[in-house]
């Protein structure tokens, strides 16, 4: 007993260093490679025909460049959270059983929650200068009903305005803006035929279609990055109630008494 | 009712925002108060119950308590528990106690179980709020009697808070 408790350990960490090294792990390649080169020089270039005003380039690559796989990956979410509404939507709220917390849970959840929710919003609507943006921000923000419902109940988050359908709205809402501002550059094209492409950010070569990347006024100077915002606060939207609306739902099986029970 | 309460906490709200964005343009500044005013509205309508506390007198007086535990008493706390783990044999007598309170503010009780808490040596486990107490883990109960213990661990604690909250 006592040996194999030393040998297990042992011999997984020989067969980790084993696979590192045979890997060439140990001592990596400190090139990048072209495809990174081109994309940490091109999109934060404001000069550059190929870039998207944007110093995040993670947010650049996932909402410029790749778009349309990042919009059916929202979808799939949107699906998902679907499919596990219906199949707890028989959810009755007859005797919930709760544990009344104390006054500290209580008042420093209540406090925490608002404070939660405006860091959220600012990771959100800075997605396209700094790491984070609308899926990073709803998550963040799902942290602040999380919390209201474990310190008093489920039925708490219907006192600040919470309700189902209300959220179901705003997250299809959030899916739409995002699927638009992907097909508006095709309607834009179609339109005025002139050449633009699907999720098109701002203007490429051989295609006239730009969304609005810089507001410059005398007063502020506001960087929208194109397109990048939009999808970002449209994201935001769409995480934010999707996974509010999960865990409501799952929060009200667990006060049943546990789900399947 | 909710006025002042929803006032403080957009302008702390737009403080937070300004303070994590790390930016503080115009733009900036319109976007926090418009964004704190919306989830004051939503969250923190009663946060503030009785207006009438709000005073420079307590916030001072909550400035004053917070440097004197984050350097004088934390220290002494500090150096109680290091007394303990370099006294040889070990003989300190952990123990779960009752403390009693008797301020009434929701605030007021937040803040002595946090003070309490935070300080080595002392954990508070539950609050009792019906008969007033705290039980709290004490890695050396030098004694089990209530006001003993009260006057020992929490009175400090109570003095103060109860200026600022009560």
């Amino acid at each position: 007993m006592r040996r194999a408790e030393v040998l297990i350990p042992f011999a997984i960490g020989l067969g980790l260093f084993a696979l590192t090294y045979s890997l060439g792990l140990l001592n990596p390649v400190r090139e990048l490679t072209s495809l990174a080169r081109t994309y940490l020089t091109i999109i934060p270039d404001k000069t550059s025909t190929y870039t998207s005003m944007s110093f995040e380039v993670v947010t650049a690559v996932i909402w410029d460049q790749r778009g349309f796989d990042t919009f059916f990956e929202t979808s799939v979410l949107f699906l998902a959270i679907i499919a596990s509404l219906s199949l707890i939507s028989k959810t009755e709220l007859r005797n919930i059983f709760y544990y009344p917390s104390t006054p500290i849970v209580r008042l420093v959840s209540r406090v925490l929650a608002p404070v939660i929710i405006i860091v959220s919003l600012s990771v959100a609507i800075h997605g396209h200068v700094t790491p984070g943006g609308g899926f990073q921000g709803g998550s963040v923000f799902v942290v602040a009903p999380l919390i209201i419902m474990l310190a008093f109940s489920s039925q708490r988050l219907g006192t600040h305005g919470f309700r189902s359908e209300r959220f179901l709205l705003l997250r299809a809402l959030g899916v739409s803006i995002i699927g638009l501002a992907g097909l508006l550059p095709i309607l834009y094209s179609n339109a005025l035929s002139v050449n633009a492409y699907l999720f098109q950010n701002l203007s490429k070569p051989g295609s006239g279609f730009s969304y609005p990347a810089l507001i410059d006024t005398p007063l502020f100077k506001m960087l929208l990055s194109g397109s990048l915002i939009i999808y970002n606060i449209a994201e935001y939207l769409a995480v934010l109630t999707g996974f509010t609306i999960a865990l409501y739902y799952l929060t009200i099986e667990f006060e049943k008494g546990g789900v399947g029970g | 009712m909710g006025r002042a309460s929803i006032a403080v906490f957009t302008l702390i709200l737009a403080l937070i925002y300004l303070i994590y964005t790390g930016s503080y343009g115009v733009l900036e500044v319109m976007i926090a108060l418009i964004a704190g005013l919306g989830v004051a509205l939503l969250l923190a309508t009663d946060l503030v119950r009785d207006p009438g506390k709000l005073s420079i007198t307590r916030f001072s007086r909550a400035v004053g308590y917070l440097l004197k535990y984050f350097t004088i008493i934390e220290a002494q706390a500090h150096w109680g528990v290091v007394k303990l783990i370099l006294k040889p044999g070990a003989s300190y007598k952990p123990a779960i106690v009752r403390i009693p309170y008797e301020v009434s503010s929701e605030y007021s009780i937040v803040s002595i179980a946090n003070s309490i808490t935070n300080t080595p040596g002392t954990v508070v486990v539950d609050v009792d709020e019906d008969k007033k107490f705290f039980y709290v883990h004490w890695i050396n109960a030098t004694t089990l009697k209530d006001q003993e213990v009260r006057r020992i661990v929490s009175e400090v604690f109570e003095k103060e808070i109860s200026k600022i909250f009560e």
